[in-house]
């Protein structure tokens, strides 16, 4: 990024009060925005991203204005609308390359059209978006896009983000209040108790709501530790911010952001795991409607225990008494969107929430009832994969189900937040967590940071497969770990090479999957 | 299990269908012999296929376990072929008589591996950690290693030198290899009991320093009975390949003569 350009930037009102001698000699802010960020010039139109897919960058409007759809119905309308910005052409090598677009490469036809039916966010200059997704690699909660021609949004990069709030107390502020205030909205948006609420009553429960965060965004450093020390349920639960306690009064209904969160009950002296809570579930609404007319009976079934780093919108009892119950057409709804029991056995629903494994979203499963050791899985993936093996067929066990150690692509990817060069990312469209090898600099901040010990160093060797030697005589390593099999159609190699139906790649949330699997295969 | 029998089902109803075939053709007065004897032998190709598919992994042909199934399903198809085949009946010669034994051994280790592979993997699981076949002689050395320091700390103790005589008689060679392999195929824990026994009649004798070192080697004493059952148990799932995949070389090789053999020597007319 040249340099009037980079001054430019820091001239904005969103730095104005970023100090530049804050910042390190050897990473100036200069630096910071010269080689992690990036400025997209928009039309009208042109999609800045879309919602549910992946990302890690921050936005920063400079010129213009940029829309954010609000409603489902919106999101739907825009899908019909969406066009590539760029037509291939036989003759656009004679024409001067535009400046960078939109990453999407995607335009939406008849912008006003859209704006004119659907309620959309406005942000305006200087205005900050995208720090949800940012800070907590969740995906895009709605589709961005530019609202007049002209339109110029600072991109800045997850390293970029992260540099910025460490050495930054202002930044970091600032980030944070705009975080708060639309992680509270967006909360509110996932969540589809809300989607047949007047709009009215929303922004009321809104201005009402309150929201409170538990943990920490570095939960992982010293959990592997904390596991294998841990000897029971309950010394797991011990370290975790109690939300709710059983039999507590009910103040709040609570509205899960992000994160997840532990349900359990009391069994003799201690707690039972029968559940857990992830984003847009809803807490204590259930019993707030079965108790509706005996407002001194309220009180929680279950206690709330927060796992790692936890999001929780407070809304009020008065205000759901008062807006929410009343508006609810259909009573049902509610205990739909309240966490029913696992259908696991308690013992190993205690050691999914424990591990935290249920942050996985594709993690393998291997029956050890039926597993014969052939190791045909790992040589499936050796062939897949330049004859190196992408994971380990070892792991945690309980009964008869392991969780080996292999790449989850975990709901919440904490491996990703320290990379210095973005090497391991999300794909934007799966969701799958990949390592870019040519990014890859063999730091190793992305294997010490997994908390389930499932990224490895593997030492690089040349075309000849000679090893890579650095100039201390060091073998040059980098970060390797299950893909998925990204790019190869068909699905994961391990699960389609094993003989005996022993593995299978699964997401932890669906417990049902999992305990129907492990059923039909026993 | 509805599955199961469905599938068997299938099964025979192909090696009905076989049959009816075979006797057909007899009727038209030819030798069916070679009717029967090509679809064993396209049998038994189909049966390579597996072999290949398993030796192929990146290849995207399907789900390695509705291989295996064909691969089941399509070995009890062939024996029945085979059955129809030799007519129920013994060879009467030398070479015959290498085929047919070395078809037996092929179905009788199948048979076997698949039962192996149903069976033993739900017996490892309820002390099965960890435990693979390569580890296990790490594994056993490394509690060996340990049992040997508490044997020399305990020559410190003047009333501990009983568990040096013990070490030296029973233990040491009990840690230096896999034992009493055929008791664990046999779910025997007799000889496990055998040196508990000898492990607590020894107790009275010791003074506390050495009970307590007695009792910790009596924890790797099980310990290492264990890998000593996981060390039968997962060879077992092995050594049956190594039975199985050679025997089924040898009799595709002599399979290949025996056609060439019966077309040199035939009339012409199948």
């Amino acid at each position: 990024m040249p340099r009037d350009l980079v001054d430019r930037i820091l001239s904005q009102p969103v730095f104005s009060d970023v100090a530049p001698g804050d910042f390190p000699s050897d990473l100036s802010l200069h630096d910071i925005i010269a080689n992690d960020s990036r400025v997209l010039d928009l039309a009208s139109g042109d999609i800045v991203f879309r919602q549910g897919t992946y990302g890690t960058s921050l936005f920063v409007v400079l010129e213009g204005d940029v829309c954010g759809l609000t409603t489902a119905a919106g999101e739907k309308a825009a899908r019909r609308y969406e066009r590539p910005n760029r037509k291939p052409s036989a003759f656009g090598w004679l024409r001067p390359q535009p400046a960078e677009r939109s990453a999407t490469g995607l335009r939406l036809k008849k912008p006003a059209k859209i704006t004119s039916r659907f309620p959309t966010a406005r942000h305006e200059r200087n205005s900050i978006f995208g720090e949800v997704a940012a800070l907590t690699r969740s995906p895009r909660s709605n589709t961005i896009f530019a609202d007049c021609d002209g339109t110029q949004v600072l991109e800045i990069r997850w390293p970029g983000v992260r540099d910025l709030r460490h050495w930054s107390d202002a930044f970091r502020r600032r980030i944070d209040e705009a975080y708060r205030r639309d992680a509270l909205d967006e909360a509110l948006r996932q969540c589809a108790l809300f989607d047949q609420v007047d709009p009215d009553v929303l922004k009321m429960i809104r201005s009402c709501a309150e929201l409170t965060s538990y943990g920490s965004f570095g939960w992982t450093h010293g959990f592997q530790t904390a596991v294998s020390r841990q000897t029971d349920a309950d010394g797991a639960i011990d370290r975790e911010p109690a939300i709710v306690r059983q039999n507590d009064y009910l103040d709040d209904v609570l509205v899960i952001g992000a994160g997840f969160a532990r349900l359990s009950e009391k069994l003799h002296a201690g707690d039972r795991t029968v559940g857990y809570l992830t984003p847009g579930d809803v807490y204590g609404l259930d019993c707030v409607a079965a108790d509706a007319s005996n407002t001194r009976r309220r009180s929680a079934r279950h206690s709330l225990y927060g796992m790692g780093y936890v999001d929780v919108i407070r809304i009020p009892v008065a205000v759901v008494d008062a807006h929410l119950l009343p508006a609810i057409d259909d009573v049902g709804q509610i205990s739909s969107l309240t966490p029913s029991v696992a259908d696991l056995p308690s013992r190993m629903l205690d050691f999914m929430v424990d591990s935290r494994l249920v942050n996985g979203t594709r993690a393998m499963a291997i029956n050890m009832d039926r597993c014969v050791n052939c190791d045909d899985c790992v040589r499936a993936c050796a062939a897949t994969h330049d004859e190196i093996p992408r994971f380990k067929r070892h792991g945690p066990v309980h009964n008869r189900l392991m969780i080996a150690h292999a790449c989850m692509h975990c709901i919440d990817p904490v491996c990703l937040i320290d990379c210095p060069t973005e090497a391991i990312h999300r794909d934007p469209v799966s969701g799958t967590v990949v390592i870019q090898d040519a990014s890859c600099i063999g730091c190793g901040t992305c294997a010490a940071a997994c908390p389930y010990d499932n990224i490895q160093m593997e030492a690089v060797r040349n075309s000849e497969g000679a090893f890579l030697i650095d100039e201390d005589g060091a073998h040059i390593q980098r970060a390797t770990k299950c893909d998925f099999c990204a790019g190869r159609s068909g699905g994961p190699a391990c699960q389609r090479a094993c003989p005996h139906d022993a593995l299978i790649r699964v997401d932890i949330k669906s417990a049902e999957n999992l305990s129907d699997w492990l059923k039909h295969t026993h | 299990m509805r599955k199961i029998i469905l599938n068997a089902a299938a099964v025979l109803g192909v090696l009905a269908i076989v049959y009816w075939a075979t006797d057909l053709y007899d009727a038209a007065l030819r030798d069916p012999r070679f009717f029967d004897g090509w679809i064993l032998a396209v049998g038994m190709a189909a049966q390579l296929l597996f072999h290949m598919r398993r030796n192929l992994p990146a290849l995207q042909i399907g789900q390695a376990s509705t291989w295996l199934r064909t691969h089941i399903y399509t070995g009890y198809f062939v024996i029945g072929a085979f059955a129809f085949h030799t007519k129920f009946s013994l060879p009467d010669a030398p070479f015959e008589w290498v085929l047919w034994g070395l078809f037996a051994l092929v179905a009788i280790s199948g048979v076997v591996g698949a039962f192996l592979s149903w069976s033993i993997p739900a017996q490892l699981v309820p002390d099965a950690e960890q435990i693979t076949f390569e580890r296990i002689p790490a594994l056993r050395h490394s509690l060996a290693e340990e049992v040997e320091t508490l044997v020399t700390q305990s020559l410190q103790h003047p009333g501990s030198r009983a568990i040096s005589e013990v070490y030296i008689n029973t233990l040491s060679s009990f840690f230096g290899r896999a034992r009493n392999v055929p008791a664990h195929l046999r779910g025997s824990q007799r000889p496990l009991q055998a040196m508990c026994v000898e492990i607590d009649d020894l107790e009275r004798y010791l003074e506390p320093p050495g009970k307590d070192t007695l009792r910790q080697i009596k924890d790797r004493v099980v310990a290492k009975d264990r890998l000593d059952f996981h060390y039968a148990h997962l060879g077992l799932l092995q050594a049956w390949l190594f039975v199985h995949i050679p025997a089924t070389y040898c009799l595709v090789a002599l399979t290949l003569i025996h056609i060439l053999v019966v077309y040199a020597f035939s009339s012409g007319v199948p």
